[in-house]
């Protein structure tokens, strides 16, 4: 590396911390540095710069709007004729690279800039990374967990549901089961949907057909033009490949951070998408609409709704999948409604990393009948296991008012039916304020004991990834931004101390509008985890006495439920009989799908 | 090929619109032009105000130097013609093209003088009749290279008419110094002194001056002569120097320059004043003529109470009253409000006799 010589000043008559930190770094780094006095006049600067001939000036201004001495100074620059030896730096918080090149200057450094990346423009190299773990990579959540149950009662409770619920599984099958498999084999075959659409539309609902048809039934679903999805190429094409797709991540490799996206439109998905990861999101996951968990059969093209959630169609996905980073995980979600299983291997075909099935919740909290869909998430996880899909388990029955202990026990039953097919579960416990722990007054104290005793429980019962989510804080978010920013940013910093894997952030406007709506709003809650997880770095926060308690219970709690389901002769009949939440407790086994299961 | 550039007294006095006007009116003519700027022009949005900047919008066939990551943003068809990878600027290198149809581009060109030299002469080569640059904040120092410059000025650089009238008739001073012929071209930058009784061309010091202290050989100054100023002088050294040498004739090396030597052109204008009374000459060894004055009426402040800045218009006849009147013979134009000005005529009023051009 050749040694530089530099010449440093702050045109400033305060704030000079900065270019001095600089200084003393490039100085670390053997070059000849000269730092001038702050608010050293503009020519003192040009005579100190024809006398030294530096390679680079360096000057830094924070305040206010008035940039005349910085003017004056590259004027005075020029008329000295150092511009052609000498290249001007500046630096400061209204900077900007537009500003910089109005005011003449050869770069320009904003806020948030690093002083590593001063360092690495002066050298002309890419930036070093701090830590090795703020090196983006394209991670596997699943890495180093041997999915061993540590706790034998538990164990031997799980492997007998899940046995018995294969078995009788193995004999059923369902008309979601069905077009998955004829989706399966048409892509595997072709590489593409060529599927034999007679036979695939024999097993849907008339609105489906209809729309394979022409003529939509389904109200606010239209196609996307070519033109709109052409037009991302040129957007995102703007960008420039070469740029560095940040993270929210500090200095630990944990938790990843997703967001949620299902705008309703692809084209608008795909930019919330890179939003999400040009704020530092390592992951983001696909949402679908409502009406999607209760209709047999799937959309196919570049599919729009103009409610809530994006269709889950093939070529959406593969948009998401081609626009996204190499190193952002994606996960679409099959786990509640008819058609789990072929999202399953839409997903695992257009190149998704991550999905999600949770028959338990799905049958009490999504909807669907649980007879129908065990049927299918059997085959969902078997499908999962061939494309090396992970999934995840959601526990949001818990919001509900269903009990944590019951809700955690059916995510182990569905992680055990995923491990006996060879597929590898996350387990997705909610860090929230549900009405059950309102109720038990778990929280009255503070948001650390119970969340802790939470991600603790199922250490101890299961090594297995842990991802709390949909999404952390749920039910402590208000209507303000700012408020709703800082309980997902303090819920970030408990589950880091808690040593989660991932988490799922809210937007700020998620309380407000029941969903993320504004890509700001998205910005600010990933601003906010940033800066929790900076102030955190590898520091913990402790719990109190409390959460070991709390976690015994919760162990206790999953023991008696896993008893009682084990009596049963599979897991659908279990939910039936109302083992995993009852009635009073807000679990309404749902109906869609119900008598749709037969005998193969 | 003629260079001429769009110099404001402050950001906000309407250079861009300036350059703008004078477009669409080279277009009319059918003259084949190049457009450039030190800065960067024709954004949606200012980038210190926040308020909405006039777009460059660019006729079929112009010959455009910008940063090469703002191309993305162009509404005009282009062909690229040249790109610049070693003339990197904040927003990218420099590139050089010809639009393939009119549309809307924003402009960010070389941000100095030898930059700018290199670009200009690319655009000759294609044929360009004529070189508009504009400028950016009130920097000025790169036009030394152009033939001539165009100054904007209004309330944005001061709401005091008075004193906005005394500084153009300093500008109009300073640009309109008669030319030195007796100094050879190519000499080192210094401090030189021409005695005309036959003792020839004396350099008293060598180098460019930024601060007030005294050249280390001042100690033997001559008395009389011509002071000449090549290279870069504060004013407050330079009027030293003319109390000790007392020269019968002072030199600077261009207006643009002399108006840098101080932070203040009421300064500059004062000394000049000094000169004149005490019976020394003032010349200019070269750089560019002054094309005319314009004048933006409306002022782009911050507003204390809001804390936004706001553009507020002042009557365009009060502000031009005041500005034409401080000048004696150059062309003051309204490019807002007195739109059937032809600033091609301009040029060409102004430019007549200038030799070289």
């Amino acid at each position: 590396m050749r040694k530089l010589k530099l010449l440093l000043v702050a045109l400033d008559p305060a704030h000079d911390v900065g270019i001095r930190l600089i200084g003393k770094k490039l100085q670390e780094r053997g070059h000849e540095v000269v730092v001038l006095p702050r608010d050293t006049a503009p020519e003192e600067v040009v005579r100190k710069a024809l006398e030294m001939r530096p390679d680079y000036v360096l000057v830094s201004r924070t305040i206010g709007y008035d940039f005349d001495p910085l003017v004056r100074l590259i004027e005075l620059a020029e008329a000295a004729g150092l511009r052609q030896t000498t290249k001007f730096v500046v630096g400061g918080r209204a900077v900007r690279p537009e500003l910089a090149k109005e005011l003449g200057y050869d770069a320009g450094f904003g806020p948030s800039t690093r002083v590593e990346d001063v360092v690495a423009f002066i050298e002309g190299v890419e930036v070093r990374e701090v830590s090795p773990a703020l090196k983006r990579e394209k991670p596997d959540i699943t890495r180093g967990y041997t999915y061993e149950i540590r706790d034998e009662e538990v164990r031997s409770l799980l492997l007998e549901i899940a046995r018995k619920t294969l078995a009788w599984a193995e004999r059923r099958t369902s008309p979601g089961v069905e077009r998955a498999r004829l989706v399966f084999e048409e892509l595997r075959t072709y590489g593409r949907r060529g599927v034999d659409m007679k036979k695939y539309l024999s097993l849907c609902d008339d609105r489906v057909v209809a729309f394979y048809q022409g003529s939509p039934e389904i109200k606010g679903v239209s196609v996307v033009g070519e033109d709109e999805v052409g037009s991302l190429s040129k957007m995102v094409g703007a960008y420039d490949p070469a740029r560095r797709v940040p993270t929210v991540r500090h200095t630990t490799g944990k938790p990843l951070v997703f967001t949620q996206f299902g705008t309703g439109c692809p084209v608008a998905d795909v930019m919330a998408i890179k939003v999400s990861e040009a704020w530092g999101a390592d992951g983001v996951i696909h949402f679908g609409p409502a009406w999607e968990a209760r209709t047999e059969g799937l959309l196919s093209g570049y599919v729009r709704y103009s409610g809530d959630g994006t269709p889950t169609t093939f070529e959406n996905i593969k948009l998401y999948a081609r626009f996204k980073d190499s190193t952002t995980l994606l996960s679409v979600r099959a786990h509640r409604g008819l058609n789990t299983p072929e999202t399953v291997v839409l997903a695992g075909f257009a190149g998704a990393e991550l999905t999600k099935v949770n028959p338990v919740y799905g049958s009490i909290g999504g909807g669907t009948d649980p007879e129908r869909l065990v049927v299918d998430a059997v085959a969902s996880l078997k499908y999962a296991a061939g494309f090396s899909l992970p999934y995840d388990i959601p526990t949001n029955e818990e919001l509900a008012g269903v009990p944590p202990h019951k809700a955690f026990a059916g995510m182990l039953v569905s992680a055990a039916l995923g491990l006996a097919v060879g597929a590898k579960p996350v387990l997705k416990p909610l860090a929230c304020l549900s009405p059950h722990i309102i109720l038990q007054g778990y929280m009255e104290d503070n948001y650390v004991d119970y969340n802790f005793a939470k991600v603790m429980a199922l250490r101890e019962i299961i090594d297995a990834p842990i991802w709390p989510g949909e999404p952390i804080g749920f039910m402590t978010h208000s209507e303000d931004r700012v408020q709703s920013s800082l309980t997902t940013a303090v819920h970030a910093m408990i589950m880091l101390s808690a040593g989660v894997d991932a988490v799922t952030i809210a937007s700020s406007d998620e309380a407000y509008s029941g969903g993320p709506i504004s890509l700001m709003a998205r910005v600010d809650t990933l601003r906010a985890v940033k800066e929790a997880l900076r102030a955190l770095g590898r520091a913990r926060i402790v719990p109190t006495e409390a959460a070991a308690k709390f976690k015994e219970e919760l162990k206790d709690g999953i023991r008696r439920v896993l008893k009682e389901a084990a009596y049963y002769d599979n897991l659908a009949e279990a939910i039936y009989s109302e083992v995993f939440g009852t009635k009073e407790e807000g679990a309404y086994p749902g109906r869609a799908g119900r008598n749709t299961v037969t005998n193969r | 090929m003629l260079k001429v550039g769009v110099a404001g007294l402050a950001k906000n006095t309407g250079k861009t619109t300036f350059a703008q006007t004078l477009l669409l009116e080279l277009e009319s003519r059918e003259v084949r032009f190049g457009i450039t700027s030190i800065g960067f022009d024709g954004e949606d949005v200012d980038t210190v105000t926040g308020l909405p900047k006039p777009k460059y919008y660019l006729p079929e066939g112009s010959l455009v130097v910008t940063s090469r990551s703002l191309l993305r943003l162009s509404t005009a068809r282009y062909r690229k013609i040249r790109e610049y990878p070693s003339l990197e600027t904040p927003l990218g290198p420099l590139v050089l093209i010809e639009t393939a149809s009119s549309g809307s581009l924003p402009i960010a060109g070389p941000p100095t003088r030898a930059t700018l030299r290199q670009v200009l002469e690319d655009l000759e080569g294609l044929g360009a009749r004529l070189a508009v640059v504009d400028g950016a904040f009130n920097r000025i120092a790169p036009f030394t290279v152009l033939d001539a410059v165009a100054v904007t000025t209004g309330p944005s650089r001061s709401e005091d008419l008075k004193a906005l009238a005394e500084e153009v008739k300093v500008i109009e001073k300073v640009f309109n110094l008669p030319r030195f012929e007796g100094f050879p071209r190519g000499l080192d930058p210094g401090i030189y002194l021409l005695d005309e009784g036959g003792g020839g061309l004396v350099r008293l010091a060598e180098g460019e001056f930024f601060c007030d202290e005294l050249p280390p050989s001042s100690g033997s100054l001559r008395r009389g002569g011509t002071l000449i100023f090549n290279s870069f002088v504060t004013l407050r050294l330079a009027t030293y120097l003319v109390r000790a040498v007392k020269p019968s004739s002072v030199v600077f090396r261009d207006p643009i320059t002399l108006v840098l030597s101080s932070s203040s052109l009421v300064e500059v204008g004062r000394v000049l004043a000094s000169l004149e009374g005490g019976g020394v000459r003032a010349h200019l060894l070269g750089g560019p003529a002054l094309l005319c004055i314009a004048v933006n009426p409306c002022r782009v402040g911050l507003n204390p109470e809001t804390a936004r800045f706001e553009k507020r218009c002042y009557p365009p006849e009060a502000v031009l009253k005041a500005v034409r009147e401080a000048v004696t013979k150059t062309p003051v134009v309204d490019v807002v409000y007195e739109r059937h000005m032809s600033l091609y005529e301009l040029i060409e009023e102004a430019l007549r006799g200038l030799s070289g051009v």
